[in-house]
């Protein structure tokens, strides 16, 4: 028993989909929203994905887990209306959202915008996913993040590949 | 000096084994103290550097854990890898380890050097470790922290700890508290050391003044007992046995009275360089009391021995000793004992020895005596004679005769001496001789003076009243009478019995004038103007000094016997006897001879002028009835022609 127990356990062969999907809900946790941002206490937080996403299933799956003090709820968006109250907002370079209201920075306050596009990441983008070697790795943008007046952990960007300022 | 080299004789032994003892337990106790403290505090600071360890790594594996959250939150190896290098700045750090929440290996670091990886132990499983706390194994500190992101733990950190450094620190105290201790030790010893050495002295001080006589730097009384002692243990094994000489100075209270306590001192001292002088090399001399000194002459037996080492001794007193700017003659009489012939004890033969001394002193001093059993008899009855004689006048066992005393022109009876008796009731007649020293001794003789006083001043009233007022009654009194205040005891007995003075006539001797002259013719002045005649009894055998002479206010000397016994055939008394009586007359004094029994010898001293006669030519001394026969029967005469 103790043999087995030493033994390290085999990694998980997870799609890169999960993979993906788990690291933007751990990139929400070492953020901190400004408080008038904030979900009201026990509630939820939103992240907020295009419908097309192929990642979307797959963060789906992790709806209900705890972020901060509250959980994750996972909403869909159509390309041109992202109105509903995100608190994250994940865009792929397919889905188009990165364009999605550009000329109203104000309107991203309060919103993480976490891209994957690592060639042309949209501007508002404070944390840019992108693979680095086998693995998956992120960037940061701390202009971005500061426009969007979100508190990016220092943790988060030691662990940063490029730090934009 | 010849005394040094009989100083380290009485050295207490027991001394330096005590001491050592002492330095020893105190040496020991010392040592047990300090390793016992030392022992402690050494716990105690393992006890703390352990706890301040565990503290230390702990606060580091938080710090840690709390930078590591989001490497392992990431399963970023590379961060976490380089989060766990800066371990390397903490070099007891030998392995740690960043595992996610499922306890998959996120990143590790072994210091350089190490093998094998420590955690590999299975006691090191890090699921064998809870998620929080450290345990000591294998000598090293394995440490696990939790890694918390906003309260869900997220993933643990390992550390296995080496206690090298910790031991080596440790072993460090314990080197300090050893080297601490023994130099402590060390210079407690020292110290110990020079205290006992300061003890020591003061021990031989006291030692010397416990067994040395500071006057004459002779062993004393008590080193002579433990000496005896250890003489008496020889005999029988070593020897056969030894000599005790006891030694006891004549007339040293003479010099202490007439020269000082400083010369006494002084002629001691140099009479223990005499002691000494003459002694065989393995004697020893000790002063035994005032004027008392012992020798112990070991290996000497039988009496031709004995008389060699009693003659060594005496030859101490020949010739004059120089004592400051006085020239002193010593004398004393030795009294000898033998182990085991005269004693069985230590106790006994000081006694024995002592005996044998009085004895030489009895015999006229300046002289030794060795000890024999009938000494001891000897003594044995004078201390009888002693203790009854105290009660004698009590019992009414004494009384007086009267030997006449005879003017030797008219031929007629003029005086009557007054003479002792004693009726012991077991031991019959005593003789004066014998009972008269002693009682001179014991100081019985006060009482017993003051009762021949009072009864020959009674008897002589007698014959006053009966009409014989021309006598005089002589009366010997003592030295001791002398000082308890004779004059009031004469006037105490002549008021009692009504005597007139001038029929008393006091006997005194040359030797009792000796102590405190100015106050004794000061009483005898007094009783010379009472009208009381006083006379020197035993002229010439004494001090015999003129100067004596001059100053006492006598009327009369009387010859001793010893010069009448050869008259007139001896020259030499015959010259003496004239001389005397031809000195007493130019100084106005009356000549008595004593002891007259011839004819010749009356007629002699008649031919040279003498006063008066007593002896027996004319009578023995009667008792009172008898003289007062004679008394009458001269009245008779007288009247008849």
């Amino acid at each position: 028993m103790l043999v087995v127990l030493a033994c390290p356990k085999p990694a998980r062969a997870v799609d890169e989909d999960e993979l993906k999907a788990a690291i933007i809900l751990n990139i929400m946790t070492f953020v901190d929203w400004p408080a008038d941002a904030s979900p009201s206490a026990g509630g939820p937080w939103v992240l907020c994905v295009g419908s097309r996403s192929a990642l979307a299933p797959a963060l789906k799956a992790l709806e209900g887990r705890p972020v901060h003090s509250g959980r994750l709820l996972v909403r869909d968006v159509q390309p041109g209306a992202v109105t509903p109250p995100c608190h994250a907002l994940y865009v792929e370079a397919r889905d188009g959202l990165h364009a999605a209201n550009p000329a109203q920075p104000g309107s991203l306050a309060g919103l993480l915008v976490i891209s994957d596009d690592a060639v042309l990441p949209s501007p508002a983008a404070s944390v840019i996913l992108r693979a680095v070697g086998s693995r998956l790795g992120f960037d940061v943008n701390l202009h971005a993040a500061r426009e969007a007046r979100l508190q990016l952990s220092s943790k988060l960007i030691r662990l940063a590949k490029v730090v934009k300022q | 000096m010849t005394t040094e080299r009989r100083r380290d004789r009485f050295r207490v032994s027991s001394g330096a084994g005590l001491g050592g003892r002492v330095t020893r337990a105190v040496g020991l106790g010392a040592g047990a103290a300090l390793l016992l403290s030392g022992l402690i505090l050494d716990t105690f600071v393992y006890v703390s550097l352990r706890t301040a360890l565990v503290d230390d790594f702990t606060i580091q594996a938080r710090i840690t854990a709390e930078s590591s959250s989001a490497a392992i939150v990431f399963r970023d190896t590379a961060a976490a890898t380089q989060i766990l290098a800066a371990m390397q700045v903490s070099p007891s750090v030998e392995h740690a380890e960043l595992r996610d929440a499922t306890g998959g290996l996120v990143a590790q670091y072994t210091r350089a050097g190490v093998v094998p990886n420590p955690l590999a132990h299975p006691l090191a499983n890090p699921l064998a470790l809870p998620v929080e706390g450290h345990r000591f194994a294998d000598g090293r500190l394995h440490l696990s922290q939790a890694v918390r992101e906003a309260d869900r733990v997220v993933g643990s950190l390992r550390l296995a700890v080496t206690l090298d450094p910790f031991y080596r620190r440790m072993l460090t105290y314990v080197g300090i508290t050893l080297v601490a201790s023994v130099l402590a030790l060390g210079l407690g010893f020292a110290l110990v050391v020079r205290i006992r050495r300061e003890i020591n002295g003061t021990e031989s001080r006291l030692d010397y003044l416990a067994y040395y006589d500071p006057v004459t730097g002779l062993p004393n009384r008590h080193a002579a007992n433990e000496r005896i002692q250890r003489l008496i243990e020889t005999v029988g094994r070593s020897s056969e046995g030894f000599a005790l000489l006891l030694i006891d100075l004549d007339d040293f209270k003479v010099v202490n009275d007439t020269l000082g306590h400083a010369v006494g001192d002084e002629l001691l001292r140099a009479l223990a360089g005499r002691l000494t002088e003459f002694m065989r090399p393995n004697d020893m001399a000790f002063r035994f009391g005032g004027d008392e000194f012992v020798i112990l002459a070991p290996r000497v037996t039988g009496e031709v021995h004995l008389r060699q080492v009693g003659q060594a001794a005496m030859l101490a007193f020949q010739g004059t000793l120089q004592v400051g700017t006085h020239e002193l003659r010593a004398r004393g009489s030795v009294g000898i004992a033998q182990f085991p012939r005269d004693a069985t004890s230590a106790e006994a033969l000081v006694r024995a020895a002592d005996t044998a001394m009085y004895e030489a002193k009895r015999q006229g001093k300046d002289r030794f005596a060795l000890f024999d059993a009938e000494m001891y008899r000897g003594a044995t009855r004078r201390m009888r004679l002693e203790t009854d004689l105290r009660e004698a006048v009590a019992r009414k066992e004494l009384s007086l005769v009267y030997q006449p005393i005879l003017d030797l022109r008219s031929e007629r009876l003029c005086g009557a001496e007054a003479l002792l008796r004693w009726a012991h009731p077991e031991l019959g007649i005593v003789s004066p001789a014998e009972f008269i020293p002693l009682a001179e001794a014991s100081g019985v003789i006060v009482d017993i003076g003051l009762w021949v006083l009072y009864t020959a001043c009674r008897q002589m009233k007698v014959w006053t009243d009966q009409g014989h007022d021309h006598l005089f009654m002589a009366v010997n009194v003592s030295a001791r009478q002398i000082m308890r205040g004779l004059d009031e005891q004469v006037h105490a007995a002549l008021s009692a019995t009504g005597l007139d003075p001038h029929r008393l006539e006091i006997e005194i001797t040359e030797h009792s004038m000796v102590e405190d002259i100015d106050s004794n013719v000061e009483q005898l002045r007094s009783l010379r103007e009472l009208g009381v005649q006083v006379a020197v009894d035993d002229f010439g055998t004494g001090l015999s000094s003129l100067a004596y002479l001059k100053r006492l206010p006598i009327g009369k000397l009387k010859i001793d016997r010893a010069f009448v016994k050869d008259l007139p055939e001896s020259e030499d008394d015959a010259a003496i006897a004239s001389a005397i009586i031809s000195m007493a007359h130019r100084l106005g004094l009356t000549v008595v001879a004593e002891g007259v029994e011839t004819e010749a010898q009356r007629d002699f001293l008649a031919a040279q002028g003498c006063d008066c006669l007593q002896g027996f030519l004319y009578s023995h001394p009667l008792l009172p009835n008898a003289f007062g026969e004679l008394l009458a029967a001269q009245a008779a005469e007288l009247s008849r022609v």
